[in-house]
């Protein structure tokens, strides 16, 4: 609350849709806006890629005699050192890393809300059944877990997109049971139950729509840590394998040469940078807009 | 012992005062040229339902009003011969919490939770008065007695008192450096009818000994019989009636005084629907023209949009009141005031 | 069969806490006719909303029963609870946190209609809410705002349509007016006279507020540390009351006329704790009428006829 004041002041808003409302905070939010287009920006190009990129001519065919070029005309950002547009792959590796990092905290997002929402709404032993669950995955440093789970199984981008999923749900699903274990007292669930409305219509209708505001932009958040976590695989060798370019795999590779052809190493870094930095722009600016105490 | 009164100038003059707040939705009127005056040793009562803008006056008078979003626009606050609207932040930090001090409606959220009571006293005490820790603990341990709590429980938390018990320490940080001017916002809202009775008991007689002058907020016509001398009624950001005590209570004459006297439900009468005033208090991003509370008026003519209402004295000790009818501009048979009971 | 509307026998409820155990309603008795309103008075902890949400089963009691044409409805389960929560409702004190924000006052108002599918046509369902918008006094044009686009008393009139439309017979108000402002508090409080004149609603009128629960009620029943400590029709209540603490109760009001009150009854200290109470009169420690009898066993409840009984030692004393 701006201070004690505003109790005297009856604002009489003008009808607009709680959306709306926070559409028109986000829009007025410098830092997320540049951070919107800097991230449509790259979608953008990363999802129309197949239109000006050939995936076999241009990210996967070997050209020795044109190896370890620096940027030119024809090749923007040079070659790698199997002469491979860097331009090309960087471009390519970014619809890799984007799908896995929005797939794998996606699918998180889904399982951990359902989780989390009924162990916040029913409580006792289910609760601590599946909280303590959670626990347990969340003890094991992170990288070790997703190590163990893609050395069983086949580095499909699936199977990767599946395994890094696991190491977020527990946050999410602790994020979401604070939320409906804050909701779940108040007055409005007791009504709609006073109504006799069943569990799932509270928690699906009533308690869930309430409550997702902070997943919204907790999702947008951690997207950095899933591309991050795929960057990390792929440069160990356990992610996207080759000739699949992934900007982590990229800058592996790329180190043997990091001192006379850093170019090999530094765009591929400098997408990641980016990438990160307009999500969190985005993320921040999202949560500060769905925020209800936050007005004026 | 009361002091005599020093001068027969009021303590508190608001002249004129306009106060707004800028938002995304329009320009919010809060105060629309508000004139009041509190005299030295009164409890003045400042009548009013949400959105009248009593709070935002008791917070412009403690310079307390956020700007931005606020403006106070024009108008003036003489406080002892001192327009406190022309001080500098620091100079007015020095009127706060020793000559005017302010009391909050709720007492839980009021005291910090982890200092001990005593020393939230002190801590104003040596601010202001300039004593030693060791003085300054020792008032406050008398403040404390004269809020009728025992010095055995001067270092205890907050937490570890009642509602009650948390509004009289309140009541004693305010009244630690013996303010000129007592602002009390709904000091007693929050609490329970008989700690209410205890506090608001406890109250006159900390008026009774130290004849502090005290602006009372409050929407409860029920305190304000109990503790006040004058009244002002405020609705839409402006002053509509006030006077004494028997003024008001005994001829209520605004159409809005009267529909609120008439909305209560009293203990000694019976009736079978309560008299009420249709529709809402006004959107202050929206405020009608002429008269404020003329959509909402019985007794509302075509005047009554076009003209605002001056300020017309009435018969009584110092009974004013702001509504075209008194000044013969209305067509009206019956006054107001015998009109109480209606469906 | 009761020959009593709705009848309420020793109905306890406890609370765990760290400390022990919390008696929110420690055995209370009352019986309600229909079409009646009773008024349950008494300040903060003294379980007058804990038994408004046993009764609208948001709460089980922990033991005893509650009566309702004879059947103890806290044993309901299943399908017949769902049709109990057609005959009884609730009505919340709070405008702001009773309702959805994120649901339009339509949506609100459908919701129990949707609920029990009372009108599969969507036309007829529309009409329903269109007609118990215009009941409780709501513009249409309010139908799509969210409840953040209205001031408190339309909020409770939204609060109170979704309290009507399943048709209940036994609407439990839990401090309905408490939160808004005298002259809505008015309106409100003659819409729901005009309601229950109307259609026959008995009203559980749950208040702190004396001068409201006088105006409201036929019967008055006042309670302290869970404990009914008097009861009586509410004239009779206000004109002669037994209990100490209702005596200071009423005294304790504030009123807005001149004349001075002479003697008004100033409790000691505060409200003791409702965790594990002894056996004496809970009243005891604040009652500066309080013997040793007092401290040391439960009062009884005496029955001073016409339907007015106390919980007191001191009964045949006072005049």
């Amino acid at each position: 609350m701006n201070g004690p004041a505003n109790v005297d002041i009856i604002a009489h808003k003008k009808k607009r849709g709680l959306w709306a409302d926070a559409w028109l905070r986000l829009s007025k939010n410098t830092t997320a806006v540049i951070g919107m287009v800097m991230l449509g920006v790259i979608l953008l190009t990363c999802i129309s890629a197949p239109l000006f990129i050939d995936y076999e001519d241009d990210v996967v065919k070997v050209n020795i005699a044109k190896r370890l070029e620096f940027p030119s005309e024809g090749k923007l950002l040079g070659t790698d050192e199997l002469g491979r547009d860097v331009f090309a792959r960087i471009i390519w590796g970014g619809r890799i890393s984007l799908f896995v990092g929005i797939t794998s905290v996606l699918i998180a997002s889904a399982i951990g809300t359902a989780l989390g929402a009924i162990a916040g709404y029913y409580g006792g032993k289910t609760d601590s059944l599946i909280m303590r669950s959670l626990d347990i995955f969340m003890a094991i440093p992170s990288m070790l877990l997703m190590i163990t789970l893609v050395s069983i199984m086949e580095p499909t981008t699936l199977n990767l997109t599946l395994a890094i999923s696991v190491g977020f749900i527990p946050g999410k699903a602790r994020l979401i049971r604070a939320q409906v274990l804050k909701i779940k007292d108040l007055e409005y669930i007791d009504a709609v139950r006073a109504q006799g409305a069943s569990n799932w219509r509270i928690i699906l209708t009533h308690i869930l729509p309430n409550a997702i505001s902070p997943v919204i932009s907790s999702f947008i958040m951690s997207i950095p840590g899933g591309i991050m976590t795929i960057s990390s695989l792929s440069f160990i060798g356990l992610g996207v394998q080759a000739p699949n370019p992934e900007w982590g795999s990229m800058l592996s590779s790329g180190r043997a040469f990091i001192r006379d052809c850093w170019h090999i190493t530094a765009f591929p870094g400098i997408a990641i940078v980016l990438t990160v930095i307009a999500l969190t722009l985005v993320g921040d600016g999202l949560r500060d807009a769905l925020d209800p105490r936050m007005k004026d | 012992m009361r002091e005599q009164a020093l001068s027969t100038d009021p303590l508190l003059q608001i002249e004129d005062l306009v106060v707004q707040f800028v938002t995304s939705d329009g320009i919010v009127h809060a105060i629309n040229r508000l004139h009041l005056s509190l005299n030295r040793g009164e409890t003045l009562a400042l009548v009013g339902e949400t959105g009248a803008g009593k709070t935002t006056t008791a917070l412009a008078i403690m310079g307390l009003i956020d700007s931005p979003p606020g403006r106070v626009v024009q108008g003036e606050i003489i406080f002892d011969g001192v327009d406190l609207l022309t001080l500098t932040e620091e100079e007015y930090r020095k009127y706060r919490g020793s000559k005017i001090s302010m009391i909050f409606q709720d007492p839980m959220t009021a005291l910090n939770p982890v200092l001990p009571v005593a020393d939230q006293i002190a801590e104003t005490i040596a601010n202001h008065q300039g004593l030693s820790d060791e003085h300054a603990m020792e008032r406050a341990i008398e403040m404390l007695e004269l809020v009728r709590i025992p010095a055995d429980r001067a270092y205890e938390y907050p937490h570890q008192f009642s509602g009650g018990m948390k509004q009289r320490v309140v009541i004693a940080i305010a009244l630690a450096c013996n303010p000129q001017l007592l602002i009390a916002d709904e000091p007693t809202t929050a609490l329970d009818v008989t700690i209410q009775a205890q506090v608001l008991e406890m109250m006159k007689e900390l008026h009774d000994k130290l004849g502090t002058s005290t602006l009372m907020i409050t929407h409860d016509l029920g305190v304000v019989a109990e503790t006040c001398d004058k009244v002002a009624i405020m609705y839409a950001g402006e002053i509509i009636e006030s006077g004494t005590l028997k003024d008001v209570f005994l001829n209520p004459s605004h159409p809005y005084t009267v529909g609120l006297f008439g909305s209560i439900p009293k203990i000694d009468e019976e009736v079978e629907f309560l008299a009420q005033i249709e529709g809402l208090m006004p959107d202050p991003v929206d405020l009608p023209p002429g008269c404020r509370f003329h959509p909402r008026c019985k007794y509302a003519e075509p005047a009554c949009a076009e003209q605002a209402p001056a300020f017309t004295n009435l018969p009584g000790e110092e009974h004013w009141v702001r509504c075209l009818i008194y000044e013969g501009k209305l067509q009206i048979t019956e006054l107001p005031k015998g009109d109480l009971h209606n469906v | 069969m009761s020959k009593h509307y709705v009848e309420v026998k020793n109905l306890k409820k406890y609370f765990e806490t760290p400390s022990g155990m919390l008696h929110a309603v420690d055995g209370l008795d009352l019986t309600i006719e229909k079409g009646q309103t009773i008024g349950i008075v008494g300040e903060s902890g003294c379980g007058k909303s804990t038994m408004g949400r046993v009764m609208a089963r948001l709460t089980d009691a922990t033991s005893g029963e509650i009566l309702m044409n004879g059947e103890n409805i806290l044993r309901l389960k299943g399908h017949s609870l769902k049709e109990y929560r057609k005959r009884v409702q609730i009505i919340f004190q709070d405008p702001f946190s009773s309702l959805n924000p994120r649901k339009t006052v339509y949506n609100t108002i459908a919701e129990p209609l949707l609920i029990h599918r009372v009108y599969p046509d969507k036309e007829k369902l529309e009409a329903k809410v269109y007609e118990l918008i215009e009941l409780v006094g709501l513009s249409e044009r309010h139908v799509n705002s969210y409840p953040h686009e209205l001031d408190g008393g339309r909020r409770q009139r939204i609060g109170i349509a979704r309290a009507l439309a399943l048709g209940p017979e036994f609407i439990v108000c839990d401090e309905p007016v408490s939160a808004l402002d005298v002259s809505i508090q008015a309106q409100i409080l003659n819409l729901l006279k005009r309601l229950q004149q109307q259609f026959g609603y008995t009203y559980m009128f749950i208040t702190h507020d004396l001068s409201v629960v006088k105006h409201f009620s036929n019967d008055v029943l006042v309670m302290y540390l869970g404990q009914m400590v008097e009861k009586a029709p509410v004239r009779q209540l206000f004109a002669q009351p037994r209990h100490p603490y209702t005596q200071a109760l009423l005294s304790a009001i504030p009123i807005p006329s001149l004349e001075k009150r002479k003697d008004r009854i100033l409790l000691r200290g505060e409200i003791t704790s409702p965790i594990d109470p002894k056996e004496a009169c809970r009243f005891a420690d604040r009652c500066n009428q309080a013997s040793e009898q007092c401290r040391n066993s439960n009062p009884p409840i005496v029955d001073l006829g016409g339907g007015h009984i106390v919980r007191c030692w001191h009964i045949e004393q006072n005049s």
